[in-house]
């Protein structure tokens, strides 16, 4: 073990989790902040929701949800779409740094011109991603807990425990498959765009599947499908295949990176 | 202890399908100051990179203190202290920071830092983005020296560095061989290796053209011998003179050949009429450098 790797790969992004994780307790707490005005008004939200039409709804990712329940609402104005995007954003730029851009940058080179192995260069910055996923969902969780009894919104305390696991897992699934991305290219830029060139292409995929029946199917190939946080706050549940799809994505994204980053040249 | 530092056999390297090095053979023995010659392009750095690990080779093998180098080879380079020819740092962190991580990664502090940041006069305090090209160049050398490691990789040492502190790092590489380092020095600055080191490869288009100790190459080089003659000697003597690759007539009485070979009978040719004054000159390892590789064939290839 080198913790050395681990300690440095955290150090040189401590600007920019501070920054990410600014804006998630910003947000979270704007959000939670105008439940209660939501919850004393739903007759006018009843309103609002017959005048978009199913396919607006599913544009904005709230297809079939409740804004009257808590979980209803976080999902439609911040779990559903803003926090994938930033965590996406946060995450995807962290693992396009550790291996690809290392490498453009030289100083994959000054590393591994140490006594450390690849092996151990891949474990310790994975390790450092899901430490890094896993500051981003407790600030998740934390900045909807806190201002939630200030505002007093009633924030179940074990729904944002399972939701910061699950939140997490899903990040290390975005996370884990631009490392994998990065274990194969030479320069971060190339696996910022490739990956959230997918995630636009499930995002669209899920729209699509969602307003219409002959694309229903395509839904079932989208991080999107299995990331219900409305369950999870309203529920108290999460999927078993929500934990599948995504714990199995973050361990084989992980396990192809490192296999990648074994064979590559890394100059 | 290890009967080759470093060994290559048949060594290649391509990147797809252009040629990186080709066929790389030869030695390196515990102790030697082993210079690696050859324009850019030449495929010095892809050798040191395939030695580090850090590009798979495409065929041949190369040995690190006798013991084949993998795709690991983690505590073989725990013995190797590494100076690249391009260095890359940490931009936004400081040389200290740079210098805590190297200590992290090799299991604690280089007993040698303080020491040789006091000789290169390299301040750690500052932010790696704001040293010149010469202070980058310090700390990369205090990195690879400061552990005191047994093989010292060094591609291009002297870079950027002012003549004061190219001797500096010179007087620390002496040192370091006298307590039985081995330095393994890539470089197209020729005097710089015809100074420091013992045994030289000449490396061209990817392959070893020549390899053997400084004073052979040397000794088997060009020399030029400048003869001035007592009394004007005639055009058939000079042009029946044998061995020369070169004659210029200075005058009536002087002369300057080069001589490759066989130079004891080309000067009993020489010295066949009366001299005044004879000089010889032993080519320079710049010199013979060019003699392997020409003019105009500098560039090209991999670095």
């Amino acid at each position: 073990m080198s913790w050395a790797v681990f300690r440095s790969t955290l150090q040189i992004r401590r600007t920019s989790l501070l920054w990410y994780s600014f804006g998630l307790a910003l947000y979270g707490w704007f959000i939670i902040a105008f439940f209660p005005l939501i919850e004393d008004n739903l007759q006018y939200m009843e309103i609002f929701e017959t005048v978009f039409t199913e396919e607006m709804m599913a544009i904005f990712g709230a297809a079939g949800l409740n804004f009257g329940t808590l979980g209803g609402f976080m999902t439609v104005e911040y779990l559903g779409l803003i926090w994938v995007l930033i965590v996406a954003a946060a995450v995807i730029t962290f693992a396009a740094g550790t291996l690809g851009g290392a490498v453009e940058d030289g100083t994959m080179e000054l590393t591994l011109a140490q006594p450390v192995s690849r092996m151990q260069v891949a474990l310790m910055r994975y390790l450092a991603l899901a430490a890094y996923a896993g500051i981003l969902n407790f600030v998740t969780v934390a900045t909807i807990y806190l201002p939630g009894l200030l505002h007093g919104v009633d924030v179940p305390l074990d729904g944002m425990g399972l939701l910061f696991l699950i939140g997490w897992v899903v990040t290390m699934a975005i996370g884990g498959f631009a490392y994998a991305v990065s274990a194969f290219s030479s320069g971060g830029g190339r696996t910022i765009g490739i990956s959230l060139g997918v995630l636009a292409a499930m995002w669209l995929a899920d729209v699509l599947g969602n307003i219409s029946e002959r694309f229903d199917w395509l839904s079932e190939f989208t991080l999107f499908n299995y990331w219900k946080p409305d369950v999870v706050i309203d529920d108290l549940t999460v999927a078993g295949e929500s934990w599948a799809v995504f714990g199995i994505t973050a361990l084989v994204t992980f396990v192809i990176a490192v296999w990648a980053f074994r064979r590559r040249d890394v100059v | 202890m290890s009967s080759t530092v470093i060994r290559c056999e048949r060594l290649t390297k391509y990147y797809g399908k252009s040629r990186g090095i080709e066929d790389l053979t030869f030695e390196v023995r515990p102790g030697q100051v082993y210079g690696f010659l050859g324009p850019n392009g030449a495929g010095k750095t892809t050798t040191i990179r395939c030695l580090l690990s850090m590009l798979r080779s495409t065929s041949g093998r190369a040995f690190l203190f006798d013991e084949e180098v993998g795709v690991d080879g983690r505590e073989l380079r725990r013995r190797i202290g590494y100076v690249p020819g391009d260095v890359k740092l940490f931009e936004k962190q400081t040389g200290r920071w740079t210098l805590d991580y190297i200590a992290g990664l090799r299991g604690g502090p280089g007993p040698a830092e303080a020491e040789i940041c006091e000789r290169l006069e390299f301040d750690p305090t500052r932010r790696v983005k704001e040293l010149s090209k010469g202070n980058k160049q310090k700390l990369a050398l205090v990195i690879a020296l400061m552990h005191e490691p047994e093989l010292l990789m060094l591609d291009e040492p002297t870079s950027g560095l002012d003549p004061l502190n190219q001797q500096v790092v010179f007087d620390i590489l002496e040192e370091r061989v006298a307590k039985g380092a081995t330095v393994f020095l890539s470089s197209h600055i020729l005097p710089e290796v015809e100074r420091v080191c013992d045994r030289v490869a000449v490396i061209r288009d990817g392959r070893v053209v020549a390899e053997e100790s400084v004073d052979d190459l040397l000794s088997k080089a060009i020399r030029t011998v400048h003869v001035t003659y007592a009394e004007p000697v005639p055009d058939a003597f000079v042009d029946g003179l044998r061995g020369v690759t070169s004659l210029e007539r200075l005058g009536d009485t002087g002369l300057r050949a080069t001589v490759t070979e066989d130079i004891g009978n080309t000067l009993l040719g020489i010295l066949a009429r009366p001299v005044a004054d004879i000089t010889v000159e032993h080519a320079s390892l710049e010199e013979v450098f060019l003699q392997y590789y020409g003019h105009g064939e500098r560039e090209g290839g991999a670095s």
